[in-house]
């Protein structure tokens, strides 16, 4: 069920609008709950990130978690509406990614809203790696260690840039365990 | 009544978006939770691409300070999973839920498998450290898990 909270700042019944809050995800670590009135399009959410980045909203696009394609202004916040469900803002565009595995490289362009997991599909299809070797692989951004979360979404590593770099590593395993 | 800043710190930790997000794309699910014990399933992919889920159990004590004790767990008879039922696949699956002296799961954030063999100093990337939130910990389990679709969608692929 929608958690709809009133605005009463108003003060005046007529004008009062209920809001829900919408999780919206607007980067790498970059978290926050944006309140939107009910009737209002999904896409005041970009307008208020516009807003503080100083860009035009059409620069920008609005992803639900696990949706393929990016919400519309003809989509109107409803009693009903998923708002628990995940929001990213994106930069509009594709990332160029550059995957490095040994002495190789390969790159391919992927949506902003492509997961981690999804460059990790394509670059160990790319790179020829048995498939039984699949399970041992990870990515971490070029020259660094940490491993990524396969779920997250590779325009928020990139944040505005157009290019993004990783490397094919394997994955990490503890040592000196006892069976 | 004074709060356990532990208690209120997992309290935030299970309420946070990430968290929530994985809850409701069926990533995990909390079974239940009485401080400092935190019982939770993490959905997996087996070698045979069988979607299905592993139950696990959290002691929290002095969280975060102190690092979480995970041990992957039989919630039907209250004790550490049977050998012969953990998960299979690669390298990583195996050495992450084998049997050994502690028991817990083998990854380094792990209370007791970060101090044992130096784990936690040789993997700083994977090591427990109190600004992580619990997310880290259900993200590293799920992605270990479900390794074994990845393989299984690149063999559907060839």
């Amino acid at each position: 069920m929608t958690e709809v909270t009133e605005d009463v700042s108003i003060g005046d019944a007529a004008t009062r609008r209920a809001k829900i809050k919408i999780p919206v995800k607007t980067g790498h670590g970059e978290e926050r709950v944006i309140e939107a009135a009910l009737g209002n399009s999904v896409t005041v959410i970009l307008e208020i990130i516009a807003a503080e980045r100083g860009c035009r909203v059409e620069e920008l696009i609005l992803i639900r978690e696990g949706d393929d394609e990016p919400l519309t202004s003809v989509l109107v916040i409803e009693e009903g509406y998923p708002n628990k469900r995940r929001h990213h803002v994106h930069r509009a565009g594709e990332v160029n990614v550059t995957v490095y595995y040994q002495a190789g490289e390969h790159a391919h362009a992927f949506k902003r809203s492509a997961t981690v997991e999804d460059v990790l599909m394509w670059a160990i299809a790319a790179f020829h790696i048995d498939p039984s070797m699949a399970t041992e692989f990870e990515l971490t951004r070029h020259d660094q260690k940490e491993e990524l979360p396969g779920t997250e979404h590779i325009g928020h590593l990139a944040k505005g840039e157009c290019t993004l770099a990783f490397d094919l590593v394997r994955g990490d395993i503890a040592n000196g365990s006892r069976s | 009544m004074i709060a356990d800043p532990s208690a209120t710190r997992i309290a935030a930790d299970l309420e946070e978006a990430h968290f929530l997000d994985g809850c409701d794309a069926g990533r995990w699910r909390i079974i239940s939770y009485a401080f400092p014990i935190l019982d939770f399933a993490i959905s997996a992919t087996d070698p045979d691409g069988t979607v299905k889920e592993y139950g696990f159990r959290a002691e929290l004590s002095n969280f975060p300070a102190q690092a979480p004790m995970v041990r992957i767990w039989d919630h039907v008879q209250g004790a550490p999973l049977a050998r012969d039922l953990r998960p299979k696949g690669g390298a990583r699956v195996e050495k992450t839920f084998q049997h050994w002296s502690d028991d817990t799961v083998y990854r380094p954030w792990d209370r007791m498998t970060g101090l044992h063999g130096n784990n936690a100093t040789n993997f700083p990337n994977l090591a427990w450290r109190p600004e992580r939130r619990l997310s880290f910990i259900f993200e590293d389990l799920h992605g270990i898990l479900n390794s074994n679709a990845r393989a299984h969608r690149l063999r559907a692929c060839a």
